[in-house]
């Protein structure tokens, strides 16, 4: 009878082991890190130009407010990404980078723009991700 | 076979395990084809999105410098340049030609400004020709990468006129200017290429401007 009870028990197993991992498998598609990667950077990107849209990139960009950016664009990414953004003009950063150890994976993300109405300042708004 | 029927639960282990190992090779096998095409997809798209906001702040350059006629194609040369270094850092390859011709508020015969930038990688031999009546041209035949050439022609207010830009022989292409009599005139011609990871994106336009 143990013989049979045991039998029974290892069918089982088996059995619930193939039907966790189908459902492991088959429950959501699998994304490469890469993919994800460039769906980030995509996110600050188009957060970016729908800013712009409203004029309010521009403004901010010219007035050297990256904080304002900062939190403008907090809406477009998702909450578990950590983002600071950096204000350069033709020469050098005009805010200040972040200070990503080696361990950090990051990304970025730059956006340029010519200024605002008689107020030629090129900029770059570079956005820096990390945190994936 | 006596020791396989002997131990039968172990063995549905065995082939439980099996074809756990077979089932994950398969889904990454068939999912992988995909994912790199959503990859070359999404950074395609990037890509362009990115050659777009150059494009669109090169013209913006003259917006934003509208009431400063005479720094217009100057700040274009600004800006073009300083993209040109942000994407070299980004191993993206920009380059860019522009022509512009600037017509004083005048009536009669006056003189049109025209010049010429070039970002092409590579010295050129630049030439202009204007149909006029009296056809004018003029050719700078060592314009070197990332230079300006400033020329004029002669015109007269009112008058239509195409500007031919060409360089090296093989390229050549026609901007029209319509002059205003008592009317400034601004024409810019961008010509502009990003080479990217895996697509080249070009194109190629011309803007009309009516100054205060």
């Amino acid at each position: 009878m143990m013989k049979g009870l045991l039998f029974t028990l290892e069918s089982f197993i088996a059995i619930l082991m193939i039907f966790f991992i189908i459902i492991l498998l088959f429950q959501n598609p699998p994304a490469s890190s890469e993919f994800n990667r460039i769906n980030y950077k995509l996110k600050a990107y188009n957060g970016l130009m729908a800013l712009e849209k409203t004029g309010e990139l521009r403004k901010d960009a010219v007035n050297n407010n990256a904080i304002s950016i900062q939190n403008k664009l907090n809406p477009y990414l998702p909450d578990f990404l950590n983002y600071t953004v950096v204000i350069f003009n033709e020469t050098t950063n005009i805010t200040a980078k972040p200070s990503l150890s080696l361990t950090n994976d990051s990304i970025s993300v730059s956006y340029f723009l010519a200024g605002d109405v008689d107020d030629f300042k090129p900029r770059e708004i570079r956005v820096y991700l990390w945190g994936y | 076979m006596g020791i396989l029927m002997k131990n039968k639960g172990q063995m549905f282990i065995i082939v439980a395990v099996i074809m756990i190992v077979v089932l994950v090779i398969l889904k990454t096998g068939v999912n992988l084809p995909d994912i790199m095409q959503k990859n070359r997809e999404s950074e395609g798209k990037f890509e362009h999105d990115f050659f777009v906001n150059v494009v669109d702040e090169l013209t913006k350059t003259i917006d934003v410098s509208y009431y400063q006629p005479i720094n217009i194609t100057n700040n274009v040369y600004s800006f073009a340049n300083f993209t040109r270094k942000k994407m070299t850092e980004h191993l993206q390859d920009f380059q860019f030609l522009y022509v512009s011709c600037i017509t004083p508020k005048s009536s009669g015969s006056d003189t049109m400004n025209v010049s010429v930038i070039t970002m092409l990688n590579k010295p050129i031999n630049a030439t202009l020709r204007i149909s006029t009546s009296l056809v004018q041209s003029g050719n700078n035949d060592n314009m070197m990468d990332m230079s300006i050439w400033n020329t004029n022609f002669t015109i007269t207010q009112g008058n239509n006129y195409i500007l031919t830009v060409g360089y090296n022989g093989t390229y050549s292409e026609n901007i029209t200017i319509q002059t205003k009599t008592n009317g400034s005139v601004y024409v810019g011609f961008f010509d502009t290429t990003l080479i990217g990871s895996e697509t080249t994106y070009k194109d190629k336009f011309q803007k009309n401007y009516t100054l205060p």
